[in-house]
């Protein structure tokens, strides 16, 4: 039920049938494409295990990478894609023997503490709700937390990843935040699913073990509230599984997990591939009725647009949308209707930013707190002449920050002038 | 200027709701409202119409083309003006004033400013205004319901002309038209500003599209209804002067089709309300102290100079109305404490 001011929008969920079957698992690849740093430990032609390290991560732009197949190193390069510029990756050949592990060894295991710690800080996990690496989150609170909260919240349409993982890896998440509490030592334990689901045909559970699941009501966007905070710290639960799986493994875990959703994708499906697999063979794998034009990786409203099937998956990507035609509107001009403050979220005013970006008004955008926006999309989403505001708002931001670092600079030169006389 | 864009920037959904799609629910809207004066004038409403769209729509599309080298034909902004103000003045005026107001809000008040999301001032008021100026018998010449007016030239001598509610409020009389006339509209007055129930019909439907808000709207007669309670212009006690002074001269037709019009409105939704309120009031003070019958527009075109204001000041209001993010739920265990 829509309260009378609140903000944000009610969307259509695509869920089905994604949801409604279990995780896929697919290792039937000839080419992945590891994240690698500047300094890497492997050299070409050097033959890799699964979960040996690649390359350090140079803090705080990127984490410790490890191999997520067995077989050969062969090259390093680079993709033309926007979102990967300047990020270099690994070409690994994959051996023909490679193959996943059977899953059902990690029903009710117990890790030893030395393996709960080995994995929390050496296996490069990332957590995603707010993109730090558990490492950095166990030094914050070092000791403990009272509340722990694992993040299963899947507000986006099409995206069902971490929803799946709750419901279909549901054995193991009990034993995994049993052993992850034995860090943080907290009191309240709650899992936090997304209730609007739309008509899905498979029932939420209430509990998971002895933990309680709670469905997060309310509209788009749900996660600008998972905010860790003193008493509080949010565990996304891809990030919980990996640690499990890590720990009882002894080595680092590299698999991910994605939804494949869109009109060209015969059946949608969450499916668990290697770290670094290609779009194209997992698009491939999945069966295609008809060639996709736009490719979208990440959520679709805060996802980014990639060209070429080569590109690969991070540990970090939530699903891969194939669409069989980029949709085309026509753009008006700005009537002003208003509708974009009505629905932000974060109470920003996208009308005027955009206005007075357009004028080049820097004075005005001071005071309008651009940089307070969390690009969640839903002004672009229901302004009626189709009119780009996310991207307008975020160089108001940019241009803000390189107005007030200027002046911070000429403050400087100011003062190291005054002292020289 | 209308172009094709292709989406490749998050967010990959979309509304379905487009600018053409909202001036089209106005449109539909104001169809509604020309259906009673044919009922009580005859067809001459409908050549005013015509006259207007017409005017309107090949003058907006000449200045485009003028100001712009690339011009769309369906742009339909200038078609809200000209269907909103044949509604405004009597049936039985000539043809021509309507002429020179359309050309007025069109290449006077529109165009000028940067044309379509950047007038300041609304185009339909500013043109009541300049004719209600420059020839005020003509456009205050109200007549009588329920008799057919010729459709070409003007009406001759035989027709009969009425007090309307507004010009006996003025002298200090109580109108003395029905609560039925009233609903139906058939009392003198503005062309489609008479008639209740289709007004509030067509508000209904404009607000179940998301066209207009209800806070303008409502601010406007909250603002108007309490000053009425407070001070009557009829003797017959508050209630009487609060049902007299909503339903006559433009007020109703005007919070619903002319206040909320996006471009000069305030867009934050506190803002929204101080707007409506000013409108209200400024309104009845215009009544009360001036000497037109109908200040509705004239109230509206001052507070459209205020819009920027009051949008600042809605903003500053969100600083004390910060109820904060709604919490989670953490529910505490059954059974004691966990492990660990």
């Amino acid at each position: 039920m829509r309260k009378f001011a609140s903000r944000g929008l009610i969307l259509e969920q695509f869920k089905e049938p994604a949801i409604s079957s279990p995780i896929d698992r697919f290792c039937n690849v000839k080419t992945v494409f590891a994240p690698v740093s500047q300094e890497i430990l492997v050299s070409p032609g050097q033959k890799l295990e699964r979960g040996e390290l690649l390359s350090r991560g140079q803090r705080p732009d990127s984490i410790d990478s490890f191999s997520s197949v067995s077989g050969n190193a062969v090259a390093v390069g680079g993709f033309e894609t926007e979102k990967y510029e300047g990020q270099q990756f690994l070409q690994i050949d994959v051996a023909e023997d490679f193959a996943f592990e059977d899953i059902s060894k990690y029903d009710n295991c117990e890790p030893s503490d030395a393996d709960i710690m080995f994995a929390a800080k050496e296996c490069g996990v990332l957590n995603n709700t707010d993109k730090r690496t558990l490492e950095e989150i166990v030094c914050e609170y070092p000791q403990g937390v009272k509340n722990l909260v694992i993040d299963a919240v899947d507000d986006e349409p099409y995206v069902s990843s971490k929803l799946a993982q709750l419901l279909y890896r549901s054995n193991h998440v009990a034993p995994a935040i049993k052993a992850i509490n034995r860090i943080f030592g907290a009191e309240n334990i709650s899992i936090e699913v997304y209730g609007r689901n739309g008509d899905i045909s498979i029932k939420l559970p209430q509990k998971i073990g002895k933990y309680h699941v709670h469905a997060a009501h309310g509209s788009y966007p749900v996660s600008r509230r998972l905010k860790s905070d003193d008493n509080t710290v949010y565990i996304d639960i891809g990030a919980l599984l990996s640690f499990y799986y890590s720990a009882v493994d002894k080595r680092p875990w590299t698999n991910t997990i994605v939804t494949v959703a869109g009109d060209c994708v015969k059946k949608s499906r969450n499916v668990e591939v290697p770290i670094g697999t290609t779009v194209g063979d997992i698009l491939n794998y999945c069966g295609l009725n008809q060639r996709p034009e736009m490719i979208v990786l990440g959520g679709s409203m805060t996802g980014y647009c990639v060209d070429g099937t080569d590109t690969p998956v991070l540990r970090s990507t939530k699903a891969i949308l194939a669409f069989s035609q980029s949709p085309q509107y026509e753009s008006t001009t700005c009537v002003g209707c208003g509708r974009c403050i009505d629905v932000c979220p974060e109470k920003l005013l996208p009308y005027y930013i955009y206005s007075y970006y357009l004028d080049n008004n820097i004075e005005k955008l001071y005071r309008l707190s651009a940089d307070k926006c969390t690009e969640c999309g839903c002004c672009s989403y229901i302004c009626p002449a189709k009119i780009d505001l996310r991207q307008y708002v975020k160089k108001s931001r940019r241009t803000l920050l390189k107005e007030m670092w200027q002046n911070e600079q000429e403050g400087q030169n100011n003062q190291s002038a005054v002292s020289e006389r | 200027m209308n172009r094709k864009v292709k989406i490749t920037k998050a967010p990959f959904l979309r509304d379905s709701g487009t600018v053409q799609s909202l001036m089209g629910d106005m449109l539909v809207a104001l169809a509604f409202l020309y259906v009673m004066p044919v009922l009580f004038y005859g067809f001459r409403i409908v050549k005013n119409l015509i006259i207007s769209l017409a005017v309107c729509y090949f003058l907006d599309l000449l200045l485009r083309r003028v100001r712009d080298k690339k011009y769309s034909f369906d742009e339909y902004s200038s078609l809200v003006t000209g269907a909103l103000l044949p509604l405004l003045f009597p049936v039985a005026i000539d043809f021509w004033i309507i002429i020179v107001a359309d050309i007025f809000a069109v290449l006077v008040v529109k165009h000028p400013f940067g044309g379509l999301g950047n007038n300041p001032f609304n185009p339909a008021a500013a043109a009541y205004c300049f004719c209600a100026i420059s020839w005020s018998e003509k456009v205050f010449a109200f007549t009588k319901p329920m008799q057919w007016l010729g459709v070409f030239g003007s009406v001759g001598e035989n027709v009969k002309y009425a007090e309307t509610m507004a010009q006996s409020l003025q002298n200090g009389g109580r109108p003395l038209a029905d609560f039925f006339d009233i609903l139906s509209g058939n009392v003198a007055g503005a062309a489609g500003a008479t008639s209740v129930i289709v007004i509030v019909a067509a508000a209904a439907y404009l607000l179940y599209r998301r066209a207009i808000s209800i806070q303008i709207s409502a601010g406007v007669l909250i603002g108007a209804g309490v000053f009425a309670l407070i001070f009557p212009r009829v003797t017959t006690g508050p209630l009487d002067s609060l049902w007299f002074e909503l339903v006559s001269g433009v007020l109703l037709f005007g919070s619903v089709f002319m206040a909320p019009e996006p471009v000069t409105s305030c867009k934050h939704p506190y803002a929204k309300w101080i707007y409506g309120i000013l409108i209200g009031v400024l309104t009845m003070l215009f009544r009360h102290f001036g000497k037109m019958e109908i200040a509705f527009p004239f109230a509206l075109l001052i507070v459209n100079s205020f819009t920027p204001f009051l949008d600042k000041i809605g903003t500053g209001l969100d600083k004390y109305t910060d109820i904060g993010l709604p919490k989670l739920n953490l529910k505490k265990q059954k059974g004691g404490k966990n492990d660990g």
